[in-house]
């Protein structure tokens, strides 16, 4: 298995710049997950480290060897696609074996290499089959199988579970990353569902525009999202933001004037900013709790309950309008139309700057 | 409604959804609609079909009135007719010479300029541009070409000091001639059909081929060709169909010559329905050609068939 590393790499396509000198070091053995809206150049990255794109400027290695200049099929990589990519006449058999039988591979070697692969993935019964008479799932799995045979230095997935319904979805997910733990491979794997990402990873690298916004293990990125856009694309529901001004500063601390509510005494660590400067208070659902209209932070007007089971949702209109997600345990007992009372502990909520920077607080 | 009512009016709502009245009107609807196209097809296909099978059957003239039911012996004469065989022959032979070549050429031509780029594009349409001539336009043009004193080839061969050769009046390059001017002539369409069944292949499919470390030929063998196997029985059986009927080219270039080795089996029904007058026979002719295009269609439709399943 190898280690990648991506030094200053563009990409342009005519004049559009689609990546913006970007540099990542993807460690051996390593779990990574591309994660970012369409259009952030996340699967352009992904094509360019396999070869299918060309570098506009910067440099690839793979196991320290420079790639640049390298064919996709000398880079050692695999790549399972969107789309599967599987060779529609040829038989499961037939397509998981294609490049062994195209490197030279001798025909024993490739029976054991195929055998093993169709059984680590449960497709053992399908060899004789066509792409045509499989469900997506399946699919899936031998273009998986077809991945795994080549004994790649590293695998690289396309947004490999965007064309399956939600329940093969969650049970491809727990696949993978079996798959990732038992081959103890170099893993890249791009997707624009945070929840993915959040499931497989050890790191993630969330993307806008091109570029890198923030890279970290699931738990960094939830607990200390960079800046505005990172706190809002990770978590379900996701967090809520309400505008703010800052009322003061001291040692560790400030305090938040909310628009809609009381203001607030928050745990940072520094605050290099001006007093009353706007700045944007960031609550995630879940750290926000039910009081009585009158001791919360906030108060507001229940305008929909959504229940879910484990969790309700509640969507509260505070008095100016705004609206915010409540994530209650197990089942509320408000109603729509409900007045009540939010609050949430200090230590629990993001703020951002005037730009959009995540003030350092601590640990919660 | 009681629940007795409810169920005595279900199973009338489930078995017949409709009043009967209603059902047969929405079925006229459907007649009504597809007439146009049944009339058409019945006035200008069905009917001359069996009008020249039944013509066939007879003794038949072109001008007068004398029209003689002869059975099948239009059918025993063609058996024994040595210029019907040599011109079914000479159709075979073109029809053999013609399809592979330009099945050949178009998807070479295709495999060269299908990429969705401005300069494919442009040649695409050059090579399309020949298909849009009219027989005339293009057996003059060729006739230009090869004309064995003044033609093009002419002067190139007397340029190299070599003796001219005078390909139309040659009996063994004359069929060649006309399969070049064919090729020339007619390469635009299935040229257009492998180039959209080229485009409709992903791109995925190359990528996952590069990875799988495919050499061209391999991808060509193993990726492309299977990809596009319909389009080529479909190219194939068009241009069987197609080729059997040809007509112009011989007939403008060659005159059916030298000594009939390049009269076409339509050239001769031409000849015996409209300058020999005997339109039951060339009618005899004419279903013998039907029936050979009726088997290839036939054909295709099986493999299609075999395909879909």
């Amino acid at each position: 298995m190898a280690d990648i590393r991506l030094s200053r790499v563009s990409k342009r396509y005519g004049s559009a710049l689609v990546i913006e000198e970007l540099s990542l070091d993807i460690k051996s053995r390593e779990f990574v997950v591309f994660l970012g809206p369409s259009g952030c150049g996340k699967s352009t990255l992904l094509r360019m480290i396999a070869g299918l794109e060309d570098i506009s400027a910067g440099e690839i290695s793979i196991a320290g060897e420079v790639v640049n200049e390298v064919p996709a099929r000398h880079r050692g990589v695999s790549m399972v696609f969107q789309n599967y990519a599987l060779y529609p006449h040829m038989s499961v058999y037939d397509n998981i074996s294609f490049g062994l039988r195209n490197t030279g591979v001798p025909r024993d070697e490739i029976r054991r290499r195929v055998t093993e692969a169709t059984r680590i993935l449960r497709i053992g019964e399908l060899l004789d089959r066509k792409p045509r008479d499989m469900s997506g799932g399946q699919r899936q799995r031998v273009a998986i199988g077809r991945a795994i045979v080549r004994q790649p230095r590293a695998f690289l997935f396309d947004e490999p579970l965007s064309n399956l319904d939600a329940e093969l979805r969650v049970q491809m997910r727990a696949e993978i990353a079996r798959l990732h733990h038992s081959l103890n491979a170099t893993m890249v794997f791009v997707t624009h569902d945070q929840v993915e990402a959040m499931t497989m990873a050890d790191r993630i690298v969330v993307m806008r525009s091109g570029r890198i916004e923030q890279v970290g293990t699931p738990i960094e990125l939830y607990r200390h999202p960079r800046n505005l856009f990172v706190a809002g694309f990770l978590g379900s529901p996701k967090m809520n933001f309400l505008p703010a001004t800052v009322g003061g500063s001291g040692a560790g601390s400030l305090s938040l004037e909310i628009g809609a509510g009381r203001p607030v005494e928050l745990a940072v660590d520094t605050y290099p900013g001006e007093i009353g400067s706007a700045a944007t208070l960031g609550l995630r659902p879940e750290h926000l709790h039910l009081t009585s209209p009158e001791d919360g932070v906030l108060a507001g007007k229940v305008e929909l309950v959504e229940k879910l089971g484990s969790t309700t949702h509640l969507h509260v209109a505070l008095a100016d309008d705004r609206l915010v997600i409540v994530e209650v345990s197990g089942e509320s007992e408000a109603r729509v139309d409900d007045l009540v009372g939010l609050d949430f502990q200090p230590a629990s909520a993001h703020v951002f700057d005037a730009d959009g920077n995540a003030l350092p607080r601590p640990e919660p | 409604m009681t629940t007795q009512e409810l169920s005595g009016a279900l199973p009338e709502a489930t078995t017949s959804g409709r009043p009967a009245w209603f059902r047969r009107s929405d079925a006229w609807q459907g007649y009504l609609f597809i007439a146009p196209f049944l009339l058409v097809y019945c006035v200008f296909l069905v009917y001359p079909l069996f009008k020249g099978f039944w013509i066939s059957l007879h003794d038949w003239e072109l001008v007068g009135t004398y029209r003689e039911f002869i059975g099948f012996l239009n059918y025993e004469d063609l058996w024994y007719d040595s210029l019907f065989w040599k011109s079914l022959w000479n159709t075979i032979r073109f029809v053999a010479l013609t399809v592979p070549s330009m099945t050949l050429l178009a998807m070479l031509l295709a495999l060269a300029v299908s990429k969705r780029t401005r300069t494919h594009a442009v040649l695409r349409a050059v090579f399309f541009g020949s298909s849009v001539f009219s027989v005339s336009v293009v057996t003059f043009i060729w006739q230009m070409m090869l004309n064995g004193e003044r033609g093009m080839l002419a002067h190139i061969f007397e340029a190299l000091g070599l003796v001219p050769i005078d390909y139309l009046r040659d009996s063994f390059w004359a069929m060649p001639s006309l399969v070049v001017t064919t090729l020339w002539w007619g390469v635009g369409l299935p040229l257009a059909l492998f180039v959209a069944a080229l485009q409709q292949i992903p791109e995925e499919l190359y990528e996952a081929a590069e990875l799988d470390h495919a050499s061209r030929w391999t991808v060509l063998w193993r990726i492309t060709l299977p990809s596009i196997r319909r389009t080529i029985v479909l190219v194939l059986v068009l241009q069987i169909v197609a080729h059997f009927q040809i007509f112009g080219q011989p007939l403008l270039m060659t005159r059916g010559g030298p000594a009939d080795s390049t009269r076409s089996l339509v050239q001769l029904i031409y000849d015996t329905g409209f300058r020999d007058w005997q339109i039951g026979y060339a009618a005899s002719m004419a279903m013998v050609l039907f029936a050979i295009m009726l088997v290839v269609s036939m054909i295709q439709l099986f493999l299609g068939r075999e395909e879909r399943s």
